[in-house]
């Protein structure tokens, strides 16, 4: 279970607003310390977006990966938004997830964010060691 | 002996993946297809773990697993990032 405090909800609300504008796709990424479980940080990619998706520059992720390292940081949980109320994974979420590990936390917010800091509307789904996405309200805990 | 070659000419690199670090020692003869699947088997990944591929620091994506880690230009104390070769959403 990963535990995130309501101010790093609310950055990621203000990034999915500010960057996708109402019209586009946005993602973060949140972040703890390697054996912890506590949000501590939430990160914004460089990424391109549209209605219909985003894709994180791959530079981007390199830097990333590596600055984690040198940081003792591990990302926990990827959070997008979808364009309506659809709350479900796409096949492209299921397979271009960020971190391809068993309990990693994937969360989707609806209407590209515009709906405020409500996370019983939002979707949270982890993934299984057999590589299989199911939801699981229970893996993350709003502080 | 050539700096960071042990007797049997191995050396260790070191493979990031979501910021954790490990040591993989690596044959210069070895494809990097097999090299790529024992970085992978250093971490704990879901099966699905097709799309991870090994990258330079300078975020060159090591393409062809046909090559050996010589071919490849890998040398001891390099520094590889393990990572989805594509992170995107929709």
């Amino acid at each position: 279970v990963i535990r995130v405090a309501q101010e790093h909800v609310g950055q990621s609300l203000d990034m999915f607003l500010a960057c996708g504008r109402r019209e586009s796709e946005c993602v973060n990424y949140w972040l703890a310390d390697q054996d912890a479980t506590d949000v501590c940080q939430v990160v914004h990619p460089t990424h391109s977006g549209s209605r219909g998706g985003y894709a994180v520059d791959g530079g981007w992720l390199n830097g990333f990966f590596l600055d984690l390292a040198e940081r003792g940081l591990r990302a926990v949980a990827q959070i997008h938004t979808h364009p309506g109320a659809e709350l479900r994974h796409s096949w492209i979420d299921d397979e271009f997830v960020l971190v391809p590990s068993p309990n990693f936390v994937s969360i989707v917010v609806p209407d590209f964010g515009q709906g405020g800091p409500h996370p019983e509307t939002w979707s949270v789904q982890v993934l299984t060691a057999a590589g299989l996405w199911v939801p699981d309200p229970g893996a993350v805990r709003w502080m | 002996m050539t700096e960071g070659l042990d007797r049997q000419g191995r050396f260790a690199v070191v493979v990031v993946y979501n910021g954790l670090k490990r040591e993989l020692q690596v044959e210069p003869h070895e494809s990097m297809a097999s090299v790529t699947e024992r970085a992978i088997s250093l971490f704990e990944v879901s099966e699905q773990r097709h799309l991870l591929a090994l990258f330079d620091t300078n975020n060159r994506e090591f393409t062809d697993l046909s090559e050996s880690a010589a071919q490849a230009g890998l040398h001891a104390g390099e520094v590889l990032v393990l990572r989805q070769s594509q992170v995107r959403g929709g």
